[in-house]
């Protein structure tokens, strides 16, 4: 499988879902919407592919019945009409005759979903997957204001978060240099590949963000560096050998997030754990990804786990095990969701019932 | 390590200048020593020219206001970072309550303060508490503070006064106030 191959996969990964209303959202208890079944793409967001479902749904709520006859806040109606230079044309007499459509949540085995987290990142997290499809209930009242994002649940909102974390992900790599050199029109490419699924508008534009500092260069301060030092319009051209040569060109950081899940369904909410993680060893070896696991766990230090090692935990990446010694540098190019950063998951083997596609022991 | 050291400064003098109401503290967090984040709390002390309107949302009847505020560092920006929390004083959080987001900038900062403009804040999720806080963006705080110690910049790489002057540009126009005598000179 050649890397490009790897890139489309990643991107068309899908998860199976069921949507149903929530009972105590119902307007009549007698007449409940049948369930929706959709296959989510892993990559993408909740409120970006939901839309159908909450708009079918929320003719079915007593909630969203009794908010439409109230009068919408200034600051409610400001931000719906902002919304509006977002939406299609069919969809405006939903914005009208529904507003509850962004203050919607959604909930897994009595655990909001985090609607900021990338679909594929929720589901490693807390999806079981001896029980596919995967059940989502839909709720439209009572939104946990202490466990998720405020309102409005939205393609704006979704916009936000993504860019600020493309932005990071380049301050990591790039010291901010690449996304502060693309014009706004690059930006709005990113952001309409995800929106509207298109892996080429997407990558054209991704893979920029993508290349590795100049190898003789990486060690200046980047102020330093002129314009037509930076390579143009390079393929994609590693592979796993070519990364295992001793001069290799490299980010200056890997953008990394480390989601541990708790053994205990119902403890209290957590966030990730990120720290830099340089994508060479001080030896000058490639960083693996044990190498980076011990350093987001601290090990050392830590005393959650036990172990010089964190033998009881499976780490996953869209849903996949992959051999302890893999480069970062190769999952940063290949495995990083759109937003640039690589989510890894660590669930307790004890509460892992994938088949393993490797066993690292 | 620098970072960590010039909280540990400041917060010992910030305890003695405390307020009334309000406190300072350093927060750790288990199985995370390097993740330390230096914490004030105090509550809302609502002006009398608001008063009418917040009692209109029934939520904030006979509730006061807490504000938290923690300054974290960013490893990604190499920055500091103000982060904000609002919630009622049984815990609930108001960042969802549309009057209260309504007088945000009113209640927070007396009308004398010079608003930052609202994209200046957007809220994120707290990567360790896992919950909602407003976030003054940090990508810009480097070339702001390289800016203001243009003329003494060995003064940039002073952690202490480092943290007090970007405490005076970044946190007071969003209500963390510096008392004067905590300032060394």
């Amino acid at each position: 499988m050649t890397d490009s191959n790897i890139l489309k996969r990643v991107w068309e990964g899908k998860v199976p879902a069921c949507f149903t209303l929530a009972l105590e959202d119902l307007a009549h208890e007698d007449h409940a919407p049948p369930p929706i079944y959709m296959f989510l793409p892993r990559v993408s967001y909740f409120p970006l592919v939901t839309e159908k479902v909450i708009r079918q749904f929320s003719q079915f709520s007593e909630c969203a019945l009794k908010t439409a006859s109230k009068d919408m806040t200034s600051e409610t109606r400001g931000k719906l009409e902002h919304e509006m230079q977002y939406a299609q044309s069919d969809q405006i007499d939903t914005f009208k005759q529904h507003p509850l459509v962004h203050e919607f949540w959604l909930e897994y085995a009595h655990q909001p979903l985090k609607w900021h987290y990338p679909i594929g990142l929720v589901f490693d997290m807390c999806a079981n997957t001896m029980d596919i499809p995967w059940k989502i209930t839909v709720h439209f009242s009572n939104y946990p204001t202490d466990l998720l994002l405020s309102p409005p649940v939205s393609r704006l909102a979704v916009e936000t978060h993504f860019l600020s974390m493309i932005k990071e992900a380049d301050a990591l790599k790039h010291r901010s240099y690449v996304i502060n050199q693309m014009q706004a029109r690059d930006h709005r490419q990113l952001w309409n590949g995800l929106l509207h699924f298109r892996y080429d508008q997407f990558w054209s534009i991704n893979s920029k963000l993508m290349e590795p500092l100049p190898q003789n260069t990486k060690d200046l301060p980047l102020e330093e560096m002129s314009a037509s030092e930076i390579p143009e319009n390079k393929p994609l051209s590693s592979s796993l050998d070519n990364i295992s040569s001793s001069k290799c060109r490299t980010f200056r950081y890997i953008p990394c997030r480390l989601y541990c899940v708790s053994e205990n369904p119902s403890s209290t909410p957590s966030g990730f754990i990120q720290k830099l993680i340089r994508p060479l060893n001080d030896d000058g070896s490639l960083t693996s990804l044990q190498d980076a696991i011990e350093i987001l766990f601290h090990t050392n230090k830590n005393p959650l786990v036990q172990n010089t090692e964190p033998k009881g935990y499976l780490f996953f990446i869209h849903g996949i095990t992959l051999p302890h010694e893999t480069p970062m540098q190769w999952i940063s190019e290949h495995l990083s969701y759109p937003d640039n950063f690589v989510h890894i998951v660590a669930r307790p083997q004890s509460h892992s019932h994938r088949i393993k596609i490797y066993d690292p022991s | 390590m620098a970072y960590k050291d010039a909280i540990q400064i400041l917060k010992n003098n910030l305890i003695c200048d405390c307020d009334s109401g309000g406190e300072w503290f350093i927060d750790e967090f288990v199985g995370y020593p390097d993740e330390l984040e230096m914490v004030y709390r105090k509550p809302i002390l609502l002006g009398e020219s608001n008063t009418s309107r917040l009692l209109t949302s029934e939520s904030l009847l006979s509730d006061e206001i807490l504000a938290e505020y923690r300054i974290v560092f960013s490893h990604s920006y190499q920055v500091p970072v103000l982060l904000m929390r609002f919630q009622t004083k049984s815990g609930r959080s108001l960042h969802h309550d549309k009057l209260w987001s309504e007088n945000f900038r009113s209640s927070v900062f007396p009308l004398s303060e010079v608003p930052l403009p609202l994209h200046a804040l957007s809220e994120i999720e707290h990567p360790h508490l896992g919950i909602p806080f407003y976030e003054f963006h940090p990508c810009k705080t480097a070339d702001l503070m390289r800016e203001v110690f243009y003329s003494q910049p060995t003064q940039l790489n002073n952690p202490v006064k480092y943290m007090i002057m970007w405490l005076s540009l970044i946190a007071s126009p969003f209500g963390l106030h510096l008392p004067q005598k905590s300032i060394p000179t």
